[in-house]
């Protein structure tokens, strides 16, 4: 009995850590059919939550366990690879949970008139050092 | 030839230390603190305008003063003879530190005897890790210098 219950723990620890997609909302007229594409196919990202709203791309992005050491990095590359992909659009890409968590929220609120506060907003928090 | 013999007879006659049962302890409370200050980053950041970088600062504050609290309650002493270096390396290790040294010096008043003694402890704490940061700041200045790594 014990060793059973040492094995469901022991799934539900395992299983905790499979989650993986790729969130697109876009409230614009560009294509984001390149965007998932760029965002799926990299292999250290297993959750991405993007938001294309007027001017702004935001895209929060959580890395594999044993890429975080990088997530800083892996961030900028795809960055720079959007900015080639969208030139006209102002990128945010982040890996930072609270970038992932509030364009979550943002999301599931579904108010097109607050997303251009609120992304201001997560841009000034995101770019905050201390 | 005396002294010798001496450090035989004790290495004979005093109990062996325990190591791997020390190490194991000492991994589970120091696992433990850390989740619980893992909890405290996460209610930072879910609640709170802080990011997962900015978030350290506040976790660091509120671990310390619930340290500082169980040390006047007389808690994290048992913690402390439960966990050895699991409740001593982690920054609840600190708190413990001062106020264990500020409770312990009070009698002697506040100005001489809390004022004077409560850094006793943690006062190296602070020197050698100011120091420290010092040497690994300016190592890291050399290497971004030299272009080997990014800030």
């Amino acid at each position: 009995m014990k060793k059973l219950g040492m094995l469901f723990i022991l799934l539900f620890l395992l299983t905790g850590c499979s989650e993986k997609g790729t969130r697109i909302e876009n409230t614009t007229t560009f294509n984001d059919d390149q965007l998932e594409k760029t965002l799926d196919h990299n292999e250290h990202v297993k959750l991405a939550i993007a938001l294309l709203h007027e001017k702004d791309l935001i895209a929060g992005i959580r890395v594999n366990t044993f890429s975080r050491f990088q997530k800083k990095k892996i961030a900028n590359e795809l960055k720079e690879k959007l900015e080639k992909e969208y030139p006209e659009l102002n990128i945010t890409v982040s890996a930072d949970s609270k970038v992932l968590l509030e364009t979550q929220k943002l999301i599931n609120k579904g108010k097109e008139g607050e997303y251009h506060k609120k992304i201001e907003k997560i841009k000034s928090i995101e770019k905050e050092q201390t | 030839m005396e002294q010798e013999k001496y450090a035989h007879l004790e290495k004979e006659l005093s109990p062996k230390t325990p190591i791997l049962k020390n190490v194991i302890r000492a991994f589970l409370t120091g696992g433990l603190i850390c989740l619980i200050g893992q909890f405290i980053a996460l209610f930072y950041i879910t609640y709170f305008n802080f990011t997962e970088r900015t978030a350290s600062n506040p976790t660091v504050a509120t671990m310390i003063f619930i340290s500082m609290l169980l040390t006047g309650f007389g808690l994290y002493k048992k913690i402390s003879q439960f966990g050895g270096a699991g409740a001593a390396v982690p920054i609840t290790g600190f708190g413990n530190a001062v106020v264990s040294a500020a409770i312990e010096h009070k009698s002697e008043g506040y100005v001489l005897g809390v004022g004077g003694n409560m850094f006793k402890l943690a006062g190296s704490v602070i020197l050698f890790g100011v120091f420290s940061a010092f040497v690994v700041a300016l190592i890291k200045t050399l290497l971004v210098k030299f272009g080997v790594v990014s800030w």
